[in-house]
């Protein structure tokens, strides 16, 4: 049940069910889920980001404190860059996924997976190990947008001049103005497209959306619902704790082995995950595809669905989705180690369905050039 | 269309050990020519090359490129930056590769 909401739905007059993600009411799909994955695809979108937890943690033990409850170690993370990790639980199950922003006088961590409260909780839980570290949950004092598509860089050009070209994958740079909004800008994105996060005062952020809109109109931008930023993930490998996150029973099973912060001190799970890795997992995340006679509105693949080989069911479905570029349905499944390898073939049900290797699909982003490149061209 | 799909159990154990050994040696060239802190059990099959997985960079890439031309003598053509993505796409081009070779 949301408990929050995204101030982007009564602004763009959508009814007030139109969707809830992580305890925050927020559009699943603005307009139609296909217009909006060509936008993401082909040319730039815009997502409201609002659910996202915005938790300040700051503080000597900062460090010590997030790296007790993370998957990766933070230890060499730089000043004004971000990382990617995933918070665990006491059996190292995943939480929630996070992008960790190093601010240099404190840590910003941006969640997704679960209610900005539960990142909050699981921090204040072990806040006591680690004296004078302060845990201050930002998420509505904050707003997040997002661009992300393979001219995202060129709307953001428009604003912020050549310059915005350089900034690196992961790089955050503070007072940015866009539209008139002091923004921190940070490239990084889940969709597998040039993509860029857009943090600034909560108040701000219907000025911004509607500077993004208005300036976008020329590449023909829509806003993005979380629907079509889920599809993205999935064809991209991009980890979601809606998807397979919720379904794994450790953080070993989503094939994060090269993630595992080893060198850093005890963290939580840490016992179960070396144990994982003594004996190997015994089931894991895989991508799958489907038969591309299954049509696009076909309500035959839902998640639990069986995966059967050599006539026993060897794991089960966590998240389907129709990829408008593959023109076919893919997937995500938990599947037994032994037969989770690319180029297996499986029965869900009556369909066929085959394992491929990650990322599903080849992102046009990796064929535009900044320098050389542009949407008008 | 769809390729016809194989569905016989002996023959695709037998495709799951052959790319299982491919796999295998691309983890441990990697981890050799690029001196990587891994043995081949940390790296997953899906494990990404550049970004949050392996964190490699282009230098790399070029070392990837000499790497699977000197393992398994296939060469990667300029600008195939799709089979550079997993350590699985690579598995995928050495295995089209080696059968191509193998149709003559």
């Amino acid at each position: 049940m949301a408990t929050r909401a995204s101030s982007i739905i009564l602004h763009e007059n959508l009814p007030p069910d139109c969707g809830e993600r992580d305890g925050c009411a927020t559009a699943a799909v603005f307009s139609s889920a296909e217009a909006e994955y060509s936008c993401v695809r082909e040319r730039v979108g815009v997502q409201d980001l609002t659910h996202y937890g915005k938790i300040a943690v700051s503080g000597d033990a900062a460090l010590a404190l997030i790296n007790h409850l993370i998957l990766t170690d933070l230890a060499r993370l730089p000043i004004n860059q971000l990382q990617a990790s995933i918070m665990l639980d006491d059996h190292a199950r995943p939480v929630c996924d996070l992008l960790i922003v190093n601010l240099g006088t404190q840590y910003l961590l941006l969640s997704e997976g679960c209610a900005p409260t539960v990142v909050v909780s699981r921090l204040a839980e072990v806040a006591e190990q680690f004296p004078g570290v302060v845990i201050t949950d930002r998420s509505d004092a904050l707003g997040l947008l997002s661009l992300d598509g393979p001219y995202s860089w060129e709307l953001l050009k428009v604003f912020l001049g050549l310059g915005v070209i350089g900034t690196r994958y992961r790089e955050v740079v503070p007072h940015q103005m866009i539209g008139g909004v002091d923004v921190t800008l940070m490239r990084a994105g889940k969709t597998g497209e040039y993509g860029y996060l857009l943090l600034c005062a909560a108040e701000q952020t219907l000025t911004l959306w509607d500077a993004l809109k208005s300036a976008g109109e020329k590449f023909q931008l829509l806003p993005i619902g979380f629907r079509t930023a889920d599809l993205c993930r999935m064809e991209n490998r991009v980890f979601s704790q809606h998807q397979e996150g919720a379904a794994v029973g450790n953080v070993l099973e989503l094939n994060t082995r090269a993630m595992f912060g080893r060198d850093k001190d005890d963290f939580v799970g840490r016992t179960k995950l070396e144990e994982v890795m003594a004996t190997g997992v015994s089931r894991r995340i895989i991508g799958v595809r489907f038969d591309e006679s299954l049509d696009a509105t076909s309500d035959e693949l839902v998640a639990g669905a069986q995966l059967r080989f050599g006539g026993r069911t060897v794991g089960r479905l966590v998240s389907a989705g129709y990829s408008y570029a593959l023109k076919r349905w893919i997937g995500l499944a938990l599947v037994e180690e032994e037969v989770a390898c690319v180029g297996v073939n499986y029965s869900v049900g009556a369909t066929l369905a085959s394992s491929v290797s990650a990322p599903f699909l080849f992102n046009k982003s990796m064929t535009i050039r900044p320098q050389e490149d542009s949407y008008f061209a | 269309m769809d390729a016809p799909i194989e569905t016989s159990e002996d023959l695709q154990r037998q495709k799951i050990a052959n790319r299982r050994d491919v796999l295998l040696q691309i983890k441990e060239e990697l981890i050799d020519r690029l001196q990587l802190e891994y043995t081949p059990e940390d790296i997953d099959d899906d494990t990404f090359l550049f970004g949050s997985g392996l964190a490699l960079d282009s230098i790399d890439a070029m070392e990837i490129v000499i790497g699977m031309q000197a393992r398994f003598g296939v060469l990667m053509p300029d600008g195939d930056i799709a089979s550079l993505r997993t350590i699985n796409t690579l598995a995928d081009f050495v295995l089209s590769e080696q059968a191509l070779e193998a149709a003559g």
